[in-house]
């Protein structure tokens, strides 16, 4: 299973040697910004309102108040910019013809996906590592909860391969980049809004499609609570995006 | 025969897929698997095996084309893949662990609730009215599901929302949103503000096996229970009643004693003195840790005074009066005081902005002792405006004449309802003594003993029918009568404090934040890929 690590490479160097990773980690920091900076700066107004007067009583927790909401923003805004990533990776490559190529090569179709979701992954955990400077712009000033930090982050990147995955697997089925993007989105949306629907449902119903959701799951990850159902949903989301992608490859071989 | 043959031949497949659709479909809206959705599921096998039997050959030629049986086969994995990802969900959605990684784990539920959930016996169902776009929505179904969680089924919730189910609100008496109902056989209790420490006390109350019982004293021309008249007890009992406590009359001359299952003993405006065996009674009763509430009317009942004292309450031989045109605007004369702040105290927890009125009312305020009396602590905890006073001119006011503000009269703001505590001394009377000591401590041996509490109203009238109605009093009634009876809050539960880390920035540093953030950082990034770009293109 060595097979992936030359596919790891040259999508990394697609990535990095073209100016998509850089205009989506620009575009991706601008906008988590606007979910920071203003927050910040009115949570340090609300202290010095609640230092003149202490009898407001506020409670005033910047893990709380700051992160939390930044951390499940984030993961809002991944919807729009994951299938940025993704839409070229498979559809790029049968629109070239270097599908074929790919294919003929000695590399099994498990090695070819592993080695473009994990240079993806890779694309979006160091994009990911620049928003750290946020939690650590706050501990500047003053004292946060790093567990909180900690399992937001987890939260984020495991959305983020739930997301990655489900971006491969609309990008194999497609030859036209367009068409995988904007699948992906619909694809990402449709989950992400079943959340709204949970709201009207009752009993059991409401509770399959509150599971179903995939945004919802971060709510959790986000106030600093580490949830097996949360992990167990994005990780088999994944895994079973993965598997389908693995299949719609495997289909090529046999379909000619 | 052959016609089944047929039927079967042509729609076993498509019964089959029917069959699994309506088993799903039940497992939806009724409980995991029902004798019935077995029966469907096993159907839809029968169904299938025999469909399939039945068109083996043909099935068998079909899949013999190449295509047709990478296709089948792929179909099948992805469909077994399914399966696994559904049943791997619903695993991890009923058996789950939980880690709170916030330092004050203000996102769990306390062990106390946990203990106390854990521990259910009977069923107990919350239905929270909610609207469906309120912000505590999401808090407060976030706490139950963590009940629920905890239960392990015997905690249930459903929200409702009360604008789409009128008639559900109404049937519960849900008058404001937010409203949380819990029932648990046949008691029900309403909670208003969805926090773990109502939730877990209203667990206590619905779950609580008999009702507590409240004794009213009567023999001395009380004020009765039974009498619907305005000066008649009957709502305040009506009152008790639905807060699910038992109210019994109780001749204490005759007993001697204050029955063991005594959860509170109302004294209601005696007319004349109790008797000293009846009083012996309440001391024994008070230093076992009972509860008392004596309303004691002025002119009237004057042993009181001496008695009250013995717990640090000071009984003014007065009347309270009260100029001030806030009662005028309710129709209510100077001789009831109206009361809008209180001091802080679980019987006054939720008062506040709430006003009572205490019809002709003698001050009553903890006693101005030099030295404190042991384990004894009286607050005063409603208190007249600054423009009111205790007349003193008794005699004069029966004459008819108008009060007068005198320097001999208590001046304004004048307490009229006082809350005592009792903590008996290990292995001592409850007696006060003469020697000050410290405030004993709650824990130790004292602890084990339950705290006497007593609390003293200037008052009768505030309680009987023509004033129970009166803006917030029924509310302050009901609040004593559950401290009293120890069910204000019998699981403390400390509020989770979200720990205060203000930040303070100067303008240089929040602008420093704001341009390394929206610009920087982005830019960063942006120049690199610009860079990289030009490199490239020199390159070529």
């Amino acid at each position: 299973m060595r097979g992936w690590l030359p596919v790891f490479k040259k999508e990394m160097r697609l990535y990095f040697g073209s100016p998509v990773a850089y205009a989506v980690g620009t575009f991706f920091l601008f906008i988590a910004a606007f979910f920071f900076a203003p927050n910040f700066i009115q949570y340090a107004d609300v202290s010095m309102r609640a230092a003149m007067q202490p009898q407001m009583g506020q409670s005033l927790n910047a893990t709380e108040s700051i992160l939390r909401p930044l951390t499940y923003n984030m993961a809002v805004v991944l919807l729009f910019f994951i299938p940025m990533l993704t839409m070229r990776l498979f559809a790029e490559e049968k629109r070239s013809g270097t599908m074929e190529l790919l294919l003929t090569y000695p590399l099994r179709d498990g090695e070819i996906l592993a080695g473009k979701f994990l240079a993806a992954l890779s694309l979006y955990a160091s994009i990911l590592a620049l928003t750290l400077s946020y939690p650590i712009t706050v501990a500047w000033f003053t004292r946060i909860e790093w567990g909180a930090v900690l399992t937001g982050y987890l939260g984020l990147l495991l959305v983020g391969a739930a997301f990655l995955s489900i971006g491969l697997f609309v990008s194999s089925t497609t030859e036209n980049q367009i068409v995988a993007g904007f699948g992906t989105f619909g694809a990402l949306l449709t989950l992400w809004l079943l959340g709204w629907f949970a709201d009207s449902a009752q009993g059991t119903l409401r509770t399959v499609i509150q599971q179903a959701a995939i945004i919802e799951h971060m709510e959790s990850f986000a106030k600093g609570v580490l949830d097996t159902k949360d992990l167990v949903y994005y990780l088999s989301v994944t895994a079973f995006a993965l598997f389908l992608t693995l299949r719609s490859l495997e289909s090529k071989r046999w379909r000619g | 025969m052959t016609l089944l043959m047929t039927l079967l031949k042509r729609w076993g497949m498509w019964g089959a897929v029917l069959c699994l659709l309506g088993a799903g479909g039940l497992a939806l809206f009724a409980s995991w698997m029902t004798r019935l959705q077995w029966a469907l599921v096993i159907a839809a096998a029968v169904l299938f095996v025999a469909a399939a039997a039945l068109n083996w050959r043909e099935g068998a030629s079909l899949l013999g084309r190449r295509g047709m049986r990478h296709g089948a086969s792929a179909a099948l994995l992805v469909l077994m893949a399914l399966g696994v990802a559904v049943l791997a969900n619903a695993v991890s959605l009923r058996y789950n662990a939980r880690w709170d990684l916030t330092e004050n784990k203000r996102h769990s539920l306390s062990p106390q609730t946990v203990k106390l959930v854990r521990g259910l016996t009977a069923p107990v169902e919350v239905i929270s009215f909610f609207r469906s776009d309120m912000p505590g929505k999401r808090t407060a179904e976030d706490l139950l599901k963590q009940y629920a969680q905890a239960s392990g089924g015997k905690f249930t919730y459903r929200m409702e929302d009360p604008d789409r189910s009128p008639g559900l609100a109404r049937r519960y008496g849900v008058e404001s949103y937010g409203t949380l109902v819990m029932q648990s056989g046949d008691k029900s209790e309403k909670v208003l503000d969805a926090d773990e420490d109502r939730l877990t006390n209203a667990v206590v109350k619905v779950t609580r096996s008999g009702k507590p019982v409240i004794y009213v004293v009567k023999g001395h021309g009380e004020r009765d229970l039974s009498t619907a008249e305005r000066a008649g007890l009957s709502q305040a009992k009506e009152q008790m009643e639905k807060a699910n406590y038992t109210v019994k009359e109780l001749e204490l001359a005759r007993q001697a004693k204050v029955p063991a299952d005594a959860a509170v003993v109302i004294v209601p405006g005696p007319k004349t003195d109790l008797l000293p065996p009846e009083l012996a009674a309440l001391d024994a009763y008070l230093a076992q840790g009972g509860r008392v509430l004596f309303m004691a009317d002025p002119l009237q009942a004057d042993g009181l005074v001496k008695y009250l004292a013995k717990y640090g309450v000071a009984l003014g031989n007065d009347i309270v009066v009260e100029p001030s045109p806030i009662g005028q605007l309710f129709g209510v004369g100077p001789e009831v005081p109206i009361v809008t702040g209180y001091e802080q105290h679980p019987i006054t927890k939720d008062m506040a902005n709430v006003m009572t009125g205490f019809p002709v009312t003698r001050s009553v305020a903890p006693a101005k002792e030099e030295r404190p009396l042991e384990g004894i602590r009286a607050t005063a905890l409603a208190k007249t405006s600054r423009d009111s006073w205790g007349e003193t001119d008794l005699a004069g006011l029966r004459r008819g004449q108008p009060a007068r503000r005198d320097p001999a009269d208590t001046p304004g703001p004048v307490s009229v309802l006082t809350a005592v505590t009792i903590v008996p001394a290990p292995g001592a009377k409850t007696e006060p003594k003469a020697e000050p000591k410290a405030e004993p401590k709650t824990n130790g041996d004292a602890a084990k003993k339950p705290e006497g509490r007593l609390v003293v109203l200037g008052t009768s009238t505030f309680a009987a029918n023509q004033g129970l109605g009166f803006q917030g009093n029924r509310d302050l009634f009901l609040n004593i009568v559950s401290w009293l009876a120890g069910q204000e809050g019998e699981i403390a539960i400390r509020p989770k404090d979200t720990r205060q880390n203000p930040i303070f920035l100067t303008s240089a540093q929040s602008r420093t934040v704001l341009w390394l953030s929206i610009v920087i950082l982005p830019g960063a990034v942006m120049v690199c890929g610009i860079w990289l770009v030009v490199r490239r293109r020199r390159i070529n």
